[in-house]
């Protein structure tokens, strides 16, 4: 479950991201009207939720198995990472949702100086798949409270 | 022998606890570089001000028309 919501916000911010190189390069008003609306409604309708539900269902994992969400570095990185990650989707989709409002009205060279939300994006990709690279490597590394934990007779 | 084996075996062979690893020391300090550059990259080009989508994707000219609804300065995103 983890795994398929992570991986799909990773394909999700990519669809998002090449959306917004269309509404960069491309000259056509429709398209780059259209790329806005698709970016707005693919933020709040997939993006959005699958970080909740990875933010979510690594928390869960996390405090049910032998990791925990604080003993080792690479989960705690990755936790703090995708906190931060969604925070910032957060607060940036209401941006996002002005920029697709003034995309529906707008026309001419006011579409053209819309952009195309590239550097939110890429930054959240590499954000991303940092993370992913972490869950996959699980590189070792106690954190002072793991090795407390081990340390002690009742640690797990 | 697994890498939850491995470390429970190092704490106990060890007095103290173990330092931070390498991989997370070279990670943070990359972010921080990157982090400091874009900074820089941002207050060159004519950064503070607010901040919203079209102020990264679009150069220059137009932006003014975005940004001057974006949210509030403060918000990160």
């Amino acid at each position: 479950m983890h795994l398929t919501v992570s991986i799909g916000w990773v394909g999700a911010v990519l669809a998002y991201l090449g959306l917004g190189v269309a509404a960069v390069t491309s000259e056509r008003e429709s398209t780059i009207r259209g790329a806005w609306i698709a970016m707005e409604l693919i933020g709040w309708w997939v993006i959005v939720p699958l970080a909740l539900a990875s933010l979510l269902t690594g928390v869960v994992m996390a405090l049910g198995t032998k990791w925990g969400l604080i003993r080792y570095y690479w989960v705690l990185i990755s936790f703090v990472l995708t906190t931060f990650a969604t925070s910032i989707l957060l607060l940036h989709m209401p941006d996002v949702s002005t920029v697709a409002d003034r995309a529906r009205a707008a026309r001419g060279s006011q579409l053209e100086g819309l952009g195309g939300d590239l550097f939110h994006a890429g930054v959240g990709l590499a954000v991303l798949l940092f993370v992913l690279s972490l869950n996959i490597a699980k590189p070792p590394g106690l954190t002072r409270y793991g090795w407390r934990r081990q340390a002690s007779p009742r640690g797990s | 022998m697994n890498d939850s084996e491995r470390e429970l075996d190092e704490t106990q062979n060890k007095p103290g606890p173990p330092g931070m690893p390498a991989w997370v020391k070279i990670s943070a300090a990359v972010v921080a570089v990157v982090v400091v550059a874009v900074i820089v990259v941002l207050l060159v080009s004519g950064g503070g001000g607010e901040h919203g989508p079209g102020r990264h994707g679009a150069e220059s000219a137009v932006t003014t028309d975005v940004t001057s609804s974006a949210l509030s300065a403060g918000a990160l995103g």
